[in-house]
């Protein structure tokens, strides 16, 4: 009997250990985002101003470089591991906008460039919409 | 599709159209009418049709406050959708594109880089 409670009481213990690092991960995860939030905004507003008035040109002499292209990649790539789940859809399919113009060496085209323009909009509203959502939680 | 959604794209459309030249923008100087019993400021807007809809983009500069009740100015790029005679239908809701959409404007109405062209000659 004793030894029936006390397994019961170890398996509680298991799921609650569980239930504490689950937690402490997510909270970990979180103030992660919460910190690095406006840097990573910020970045991306770089980026896409960048794209966005290398479209504003007559003629697309000045491909986008490589290294901005990368450079963006990277943030986005720092963005998915931090961002919540549901809006993860958006910043993994503006990497894969990038990875095709790179590999397809398309920097000079305007429509690759406007695609990948466009799913970076998307990320940034997605971003302001979290933000928005953030100054609710703290006046809560 | 929701509204936002619509309207986020037709930001997206017009700024695509205005950097290939495919919408013409013209200069509005008078812009009494979009200020009027406000205190806002708007310098100059632009107007553009488009398959018989009319938008208008200005920047607008406005007094506001922070949390400790400090005013400063601040500025909106509002894009509105218009009737012929200039009345205001309706606002779109904020988008990070209108702030790009705006500079391709003013670059394109404002034949920027043909006077830069020019400049740069010889």
């Amino acid at each position: 009997m004793f030894s029936l409670v006390a397994e019961i009481l170890s398996i509680i213990g298991f799921m609650v250990t569980l239930w504490v690092a689950i937690s402490l991960w997510q909270l970990k995860r979180y103030y992660t985002f919460k910190g690095r939030h406006p840097e990573i905004t910020r970045d991306i507003r770089k980026y896409s101003s960048e794209l966005s008035q290398l479209l504003d040109s007559n003629n697309l002499d000045g491909e986008v470089s490589e290294v901005t292209l990368r450079r963006c990649q990277s943030s986005l790539k720092a963005l998915r591991r931090l961002i919540p789940r549901h809006y993860i859809k958006p910043v993994k399919e503006a990497e894969k906008a990038i990875s095709i113009c790179i590999t397809d060496k398309m920097t000079s085209s305007r429509t690759s460039i406007r695609n990948i323009y466009n799913k970076l909009i998307t990320v940034e509203s997605d971003l302001e919409n979290i933000k928005k959502d953030e100054k609710w939680r703290i006046s809560r | 599709m929701t509204l936002q959604e619509k309207s986020d794209k037709t930001v997206k459309k017009l700024l695509a159209l205005t950097q290939d030249r495919l919408i013409e923008w013209q200069k509005i100087t008078d812009t009494r009418a979009i200020t009027r019993g406000t205190n806002d400021v708007v310098d100059l807007a632009y107007k553009a049709e488009f398959k018989g809809d009319n938008f208008i983009i200005y920047e607008v500069r406005y007094q506001t406050m922070d949390e400790e009740e400090r005013v400063y100015w601040d500025s909106r790029v509002n894009l509105d959708l218009v009737d012929d005679n200039g009345v205001i239908i309706w606002h779109f809701p904020s988008n990070i594109a209108k702030w790009d959409l705006l500079e391709a404007v003013r670059i394109k109405a404002g034949n920027v880089e043909e006077k830069l062209d020019d400049f740069l000659k010889d």
